[in-house]
């Protein structure tokens, strides 16, 4: 009797045990995978070294450098990630945010973490995933959303595609050429608010999910949660996305930008004449030059609206003329810009200065400004060197500053490989600046003899 | 020497020596044996026109054997000789006569189409540092100083990580753009940068710290010629810094990578 009793009681206690096992089963299967407490706390160790100076110690993005940083670094406490294999709105999953950490976000000041073992990245996701209480609780058990592996690329799902990106309204913002300046690009924001720019479908190496057709399709059927990218997994199948990213290869490749320091000039033949436009550069190589904010002189700029500058040269027997275009979203006109304006000195930074005074100074103006595709007349002039250099505009206060662009050559043909200084020159070895202003009708140029008092002295204006 | 080029080449002319072949095949293949020890046979490459000059030698060497003796003038010329006025080698003869015509005009052509480079101007990473310089107002000594912020590592803890932090939150405000997040040069900003920004870590230890002042507070504008203050980006941070942040962030940087400035140099006086 005892013994049966025992044995009743034995099998109760397997039978809890065992329902046991089972709830903790199925809670191991559906709950948000967050590791383990020793896991969390080696991932803090690191995040404290490694990402707090933008990210913040809390976790709230508001880090040592978010006050010139656009986009601004993530906010952890939103549990909204843009890169993601799970649908709009959902949480990431671990291998997720393991991901974003590997890769970094291209053209923003998210690095790559190369550096870091796999454990140190895997403790690092866990350690994220304790900012939001989402990741705890049970309703937002994220699960990946279907990606299905790539059909072959035709110019039949290109021609798909590219009905679909207009029919389902990605022109609205992306554009017609996906340069994303369609009608609604300059009126979007964020979930804080702050002004966002879409994608720019013609550059896929800033695409901040990655270039490839993988990458794309991931996107499109996730959207960018926080943002007003939205999914189109409900809305389209499997076989129209694809068909959309096809269009979106075929709008720039899978190419790298292949920047080049160098213009090659092409011999015309014919005099140049600029009356002709654009039609004389057709068979000139052409240079992708990359570019960056003015962060050298006062004042500085952090986020430029541009990366690159397009730039072909043909010459004749008397003439050099360069052509230089570059795809602005924020291209503004109306400005008085010009490099013999004194530039007031950079105001002291304000602590956790408002995002808007961070956002204001982009060398193209306010964000608020019409988006449109910018491109200078050519210019000629006297036969010079034909090793120039593009050189972003240097910023100030938005409404200050039209775009611009500034041809720089040394005044005198080198004789040695000293160079003058690449801004504005310097007192010994002077340059001529050739100066495009998109408020102004008429070139100007000057000669540069360095900025340590930040006017230039004006040699000559061509009118 | 890499033995995996040396024994073959000397197991070539062994195999010549015992199948006896004739003076022509055996002068080749001491010129070809040489040519090949020489370009391929060092672990440290010898540069091209030392290569040059060593193999003109070897052939006046090959030339003056060769034409030592009536006997060895005739071993050489025969096969040539026979080359040229024999029938049989006729296709041949002409196909060679054409070829050393052609072989130089591929050579001229191949060279004259390289791609088109911008001059190129080769600047020292590392210039020497003057002994002083004049920033915020006031001398500083390269040579002698040091960052004044070392001593409360040892005599106030609490305060030298005060210095660190604030450091840190000057280099993510400042420097991050282009020197990036773990200090490698590897920022945001490098898709536009021709140089690159120096890697801090591996550098910095080479260094002194007064170095590393010279180079923040005076920036690109301030390199000497040879380091080509023209192509550089480096701003001049006195424009943007006070003194004690630039101090800070050299504490930061060191800190960061778990490294020190390199020793100063005691000369010893007496």
């Amino acid at each position: 009797m005892t013994f049966c009793l025992n044995r009743r009681r034995a099998c109760v206690a397997a039978l809890i045990a065992w329902l046991c096992a089972v709830t903790a089963g199925s809670v191991r299967v559906t709950a948000q995978d967050v590791g383990t407490e020793a896991q969390r706390n080696a991932g803090k160790a690191l995040y404290l070294t490694n990402c707090s100076q933008c990210h913040g110690d809390k976790g709230d993005g508001q880090g040592y450098a978010t006050v010139h940083l656009l986009p601004q670094p993530r906010n952890f406490t939103t549990g909204k990630f843009k890169v993601r294999t799970t649908p709009n709105g959902a949480l990431p999953i671990h291998q997720d945010i393991v991901n974003v950490i590997r890769r970094g976000m291209p053209y923003t000041s998210m690095p790559a973490w190369p550096t870091l073992s796999d454990q140190q990245v895997s403790d690092l996701a866990y350690y994220i995933t304790t900012f939001s209480a989402d990741f705890s609780s049970k309703e937002s058990v994220p699960k990946p959303v279907d990606l299905p592996s790539a059909p072959s690329m035709t110019t039949a799902t290109v021609e798909m595609g590219k009905k679909l990106y207009v029919d389902n309204g990605c022109v609205k913002c992306h554009g017609t050429l996906g340069r994303a300046d369609g009608p609604s690009s300059p009126t979007l924001t964020d979930e804080l608010n702050r002004p966002i720019r879409p994608a720019d479908l013609s550059q896929p190496w800033t695409f901040r999910g990655g270039p490839t057709r993988e990458d794309i399709f991931r996107t499109m059927s996730t959207g960018f949660n926080g943002t007003p990218m939205p999914s189109f997994a409900d809305a389209l199948t499997p076989e129209q996305r694809w068909a959309i990213t096809d269009f979106i290869v075929s709008l720039s490749g899978t190419d790298g930008p292949a920047y080049t320091n160098l213009v090659i000039a092409k011999y015309s033949p014919d005099a140049i004449d600029l009356a002709q436009g654009t039609k004389m550069f057709a068979a000139a190589p052409v240079a992708r030059f990359p570019i960056i904010g003015q962060i050298t002189e006062p004042v500085r700029e952090f986020h430029p609206p541009v990366t690159n500058v397009l730039v072909q040269a043909i010459y004749d027997s008397d003439n050099m003329a360069l052509l230089v275009r570059w795809h602005d979203r924020t291209a503004e006109k109306t400005g008085k810009n010009g490099p013999a304006l004194v530039v007031p000195p950079e105001e002291e930074e304000q602590e956790g200065g408002a995002p808007a005074g961070a956002g204001g100074a982009t060398a193209g103006g306010s964000p608020s400004n019409p988006f449109g595709d910018a491109e200078v007349t050519p210019g000629a002039a006297a036969p010079q060197n034909p090793f120039a250099e593009a050189e972003p505009t240097p910023a100030a206060a938005a409404s200050e500053f039209s775009d611009a662009v500034a041809v720089q050559i040394p005044s005198q043909a080198l004789t040695s490989a000293r160079k003058p200084y690449f801004i504005f020159g310097d007192s010994q070895n002077s340059v001529d600046l050739w100066f495009f202003d998109l408020a102004r009708t008429d070139p100007l140029q000057f000669l540069g003899k360095g900025s340590a008092d930040r006017v230039l002295r004006v040699g000559r204006i061509v009118a | 020497m890499k033995i995996l080029v040396v024994l073959p080449v000397v197991a070539v002319l062994a195999l010549l020596r015992f199948r006896r072949a004739g003076l022509l095949t055996w002068a080749l293949a001491w010129w070809v044996g040489i040519y090949i020890l020489l370009r391929f046979g060092f672990i440290a490459p010898i540069p091209s026109s030392v290569i040059a000059i060593y193999m003109g030698i070897v052939s006046l060497a090959i030339l003056a054997y060769v034409s030592s003796s009536q006997q060895r003038r005739e071993d050489i010329s025969r096969p040539l000789v026979r080359f040229m006025t024999e029938k049989r080698f006729t296709a041949l003869l002409v196909a060679t006569a054409v070829a050393i015509p052609a072989l130089a005009a591929a050579n001229v052509y191949v060279q004259m189409s390289a791609p088109i480079q911008p001059p190129l101007f080769s600047r020292t990473i590392h210039p020497a540092s003057p002994t002083e310089i004049t920033a915020f107002d006031k001398k500083i000594d390269l040579d002698k100083g040091e960052d004044p912020f070392w001593p409360l590592e040892k005599s106030n803890p609490e305060e030298f990580r005060k210095h660190v932090e604030n450091g840190r939150q000057v280099y993510y405000r400042n420097c991050v753009f282009c020197h990036g997040d773990n200090l490698a040069g590897t920022g945001m900003f490098i898709h536009g940068l021709d140089p690159i920004p120096t890697n801090l870590p591996e550098t910095i230890p080479l260094l002194r710290d007064t170095f590393l002042f010279w180079r923040i507070s005076k920036g690109g504008p301030g390199l000497p010629e040879e380091g080509g203050p023209w192509d550089t980006a480096m701003p001049a941070w006195e424009k943007f810094l006070k003194e004690d942040e630039i101090w800070d962030v050299i504490l930061f940087l060191y800190d960061h990578s778990g490294t020190r400035p390199r020793a100063r140099e005691e000369v010893a006086t007496k």
